[in-house]
């Protein structure tokens, strides 16, 4: 009986002491194991920034039956958040080093779904990095990618029927690929981490002031300990350290000639290091754009005229890039009629269809296109033309007198356009020419003959002025005119019994 | 002796016949296979520096086709294939988006020289790749999948910001095929591996890129 209970005891000692192995086992290997960072996995086939969590958990549980300490999702989307880091696929190595820091991994899992096809054949395609946190070197990356089209199986025998089958083989190669062991790597290497280094105004006017940011990437050297500075077409100028803003900052005057200087930024960490990196140039503009307008159109004793469309074309004597510009175009009075604006370089040409901004025709008379430009350190140019628009049509005037049985006619023009042609015809009641009569110049005068007053003569007058602006006439009987009187379009348009036709074009 | 002779003749017949018949096959199964397959294009244009690489930074691919997100897919592709031909160190992809964001650079506009140069120094690279992806398509008919991919890289010198050498290369799912269904290639992700690979390779063949073991 007493044999019996101590034969119990000792099973019971031996179990405890087998469970009490298990459990310390777990811990050593659980303190031991390589804690790894399973960032969010990006879907490529969700569009920019997409997430794919069922990926992410599945990399996870890779990991996990790895050996690995994975690290739990909600510290590292925690991480993110306070981080501000809103992007997947992706992590800079000053992020890696906080992510080190914060969470203490070793290792970290990027992820991203290159290409996910739930149509047939559906086909699903990762790539992985695996980065090493303490020096954020990419240690390891590996693609995998499968489509139902790349398994033909005899029979069709354990063939994946959909994505989800193609993707528990996807993760299962990826498994396979992926490196057995991490090596644990306690100490923090000396990386090459990337500064980061701000140079504002790449083009600045002479006295400007310039500014050259320097942020340390790495959060274990302590910025008290760092001399930096800025040189400058041999000129070294301090850097601040500005502990609020955490970064060093050196300002200075852009002084000397215009042309382009070289910024260099010297980072002395003492015995740890001594670094020069070249962080860009800028450039000094004190020259205003000098911009050529031309404006082609039709001409006019000199002058640019516009009739339907005016082009506008202004370029620079030396060209630059620039920052904005507009185009204004002004009446007599310098209002403006029509503006247009823009950012960067100025368009290769304008074209204005003589329309106000509110969509209706500019009047005749005297105007102004100006062109404003601003270059990159701003500096304005500004240039001006004048031009004309003239769109009214010509205007003829006819003079009838009756002599002697017949009809005197003259034509007139007086406007400041000069005319490029003008016909006339006379036709009889019954549509028979009477007389046709064309030419260039103006006035002229003809005579029909007529038998009585009740006699029909219908006179159509067509004429163009060498702009173009076309005008045609129609008078249904000239002898019903009062004799003496000169007749126009507007005139017309008095009488219903004479027909006025105007239109620009016929 | 005369029989002697025509069992001889009729030996040869048979042997030539045989030799022939082989040679025949394995002209059929190497054309099947594609073993005059292409190869990816390389123009060199500056003669490489003695040393060797030490880092490589891919910028980002700018993508002509409109393929949703198909610069981004090689971008990574070539990552992959960079890192698994050597133990260089490949700039992280989030330092490039980084430095492009700091740069006001946008991801489809290749820099200039010297901001390739700024690039270069600021990712402690000595080589940069940038590259374009010129076409990518994947048309699914009912016999199948047939992806096409075009792309171009090129290589600049982190140093002077010079273009070194550039490759241009296209293929199609059809063209690695072997006998059958087999070799087939269905998915622009596997073309594009595949392609990388083929490009990295030839580089490498012709020393153009070289491995610094660590």
């Amino acid at each position: 009986m007493f044999a019996l209970s101590r034969r119990k005891n000792r099973r019971k000692e031996g179990a405890g002491i087998s469970l009490l192995l298990f459990v310390l086992l777990f811990v050593v290997e659980q303190a031991f194991a390589v804690q790894v960072a399973v960032m969010p996995v990006e879907d490529l086939s969700q569009g920019d920034n997409g997430l794919n969590p069922s990926m992410t958990s599945r990399l996870r549980e890779v990991l996990i039956r790895k050996g690995h300490a994975v690290v739990e999702e909600k510290r590292i989307i925690d991480f993110m958040a306070k981080n501000r880091i809103r992007r997947v696929g992706s992590l800079d190595s000053n992020n890696i080093l906080r992510l080190r820091q914060e969470l203490g991994i070793e290792y970290l899992l990027l992820g991203s779904v290159n290409q996910l096809r739930d149509k047939e054949p559906a086909a699903l395609a990762i790539s992985l990095q695996i980065i090493r946190a303490n020096d954020a070197k990419m240690i390891w990356a590996g693609s995998v990618h499968l489509c139902r089209a790349d398994v033909r199986k005899f029979l069709g025998l354990a063939e994946p029927r959909n994505l989800p089958e193609i993707e528990d083989i996807v993760v299962a190669r990826a498994m396979e690929i992926m490196p057995h062991d991490l090596p644990a790597s306690p100490e923090a290497s000396k990386g090459n981490f990337t500064e980061e280094i701000h140079l504002s105004h790449e083009v600045v006017k002479p006295g400007e002031t310039l500014r050259c940011r320097i942020r340390f990437g790495e959060s274990n050297v302590k910025p008290a300990e760092a001399a930096v500075s800025v040189v400058v077409g041999g000129k070294v100028i301090e850097a601040v350290y500005l502990p609020q803003e955490k970064y060093f900052e050196a300002v200075w005057q852009a002084t000397g000639k215009d042309g382009r200087y070289p910024v260099s930024v010297s980072i002395n960490r003492g015995q740890q290091s001594r670094k020069n990196v070249f962080a860009g140039s800028f450039m000094i503009d004190g020259r205003p754009p000098d911009i050529v307008l031309a404006l082609r159109g039709q001409e006019l004793d000199g002058e640019v005229v516009l009739r339907r469309q005016l082009t506008i074309s202004a370029v620079l004597k030396e060209p630059e890039p620039l920052a904005s510009w507009t185009i204004a175009i002004l009446d007599g009075s310098e209002q403006v009629v029509k503006t247009e604006s823009g950012r960067g370089n100025l368009p290769g040409r304008f074209s204005w269809w003589g329309q106000r901004q509110d969509g209706m025709l500019a009047e005749d008379g005297l105007y102004s296109v100006r062109v404003e430009v601003a270059d990159r350190a701003g500096n304005n140019g500004v240039a001006s033309e004048k031009f004309r628009v003239v769109r009214k049509r010509p205007e003829l005037t006819i003079v009838t007198e009756k002599k002697e049985g017949e009809i005197q006619v003259d034509l007139g023009y007086d406007a400041k356009v000069p005319l490029a042609f003008w016909r006339v015809e006379l036709r009889s009641g019954s549509g028979e020419i009477l007389l046709e009569k064309n030419g260039e110049k103006l006035p002229v005068r003809f005579s029909v003959p007529f038998g009585n007053e009740s006699e029909k003569i219908s006179c159509r007058i067509y004429g163009q002025d060498v702009l173009g602006n076309k005008m045609r006439q129609i008078i249904e009987n000239i002898i019903a005119l009062r004799p003496g009187r000169e007749r126009d379009g507007d005139q017309d348009s008095e009488k219903g019994a004479e027909e006025s036709g105007w239109s620009v074009d016929f | 002796m005369c029989r002697g002779k025509k069992r001889q003749m009729k030996n040869c017949k048979k042997v030539r016949c045989f030799i022939s018949g082989v040679i025949v096959f394995l002209w059929g199964m190497s054309a099947l296979a594609g073993c005059g397959g292409k190869k990816p294009y390389v123009q060199e244009f500056s003669q490489k520096t003695a040393q060797e690489t030490q880092g490589i930074a891919v910028l980002p691919f700018a993508d002509r086709s409109g393929y949703d997100q198909g610069g981004k897919i090689v971008y990574r592709l070539v990552l992959v294939e960079l890192v698994k031909l050597c133990n260089w160190r490949v700039a992280l992809e989030g330092d490039v988006v980084k430095l492009y964001r700091q740069m006001r650079l946008k991801p489809w506009e290749v820099p200039d020289v010297e901001q390739l140069r700024i690039i270069a120094v600021r990712l402690g690279v000595d080589t940069l790749i940038v590259g374009e992806v010129l076409e990518m398509d994947e048309k699914v008919t009912s016999s199948g999948v047939s992806p096409a991919l075009s792309i171009q890289v090129r290589v600049y010198d982190g140093k002077s910001g010079l273009l070194q050498w550039s490759s241009l290369y296209r293929r199609e799912g059809g063209d690695y095929q072997k006998m059958m269904h087999f070799g087939m290639v269905n998915t622009v992700s596997e073309l594009g591996t595949k392609m990388v690979q083929e490009i990295l390779g030839v580089w490498k063949e012709k020393g153009l890129l070289s491995c610094v073991e660590s």
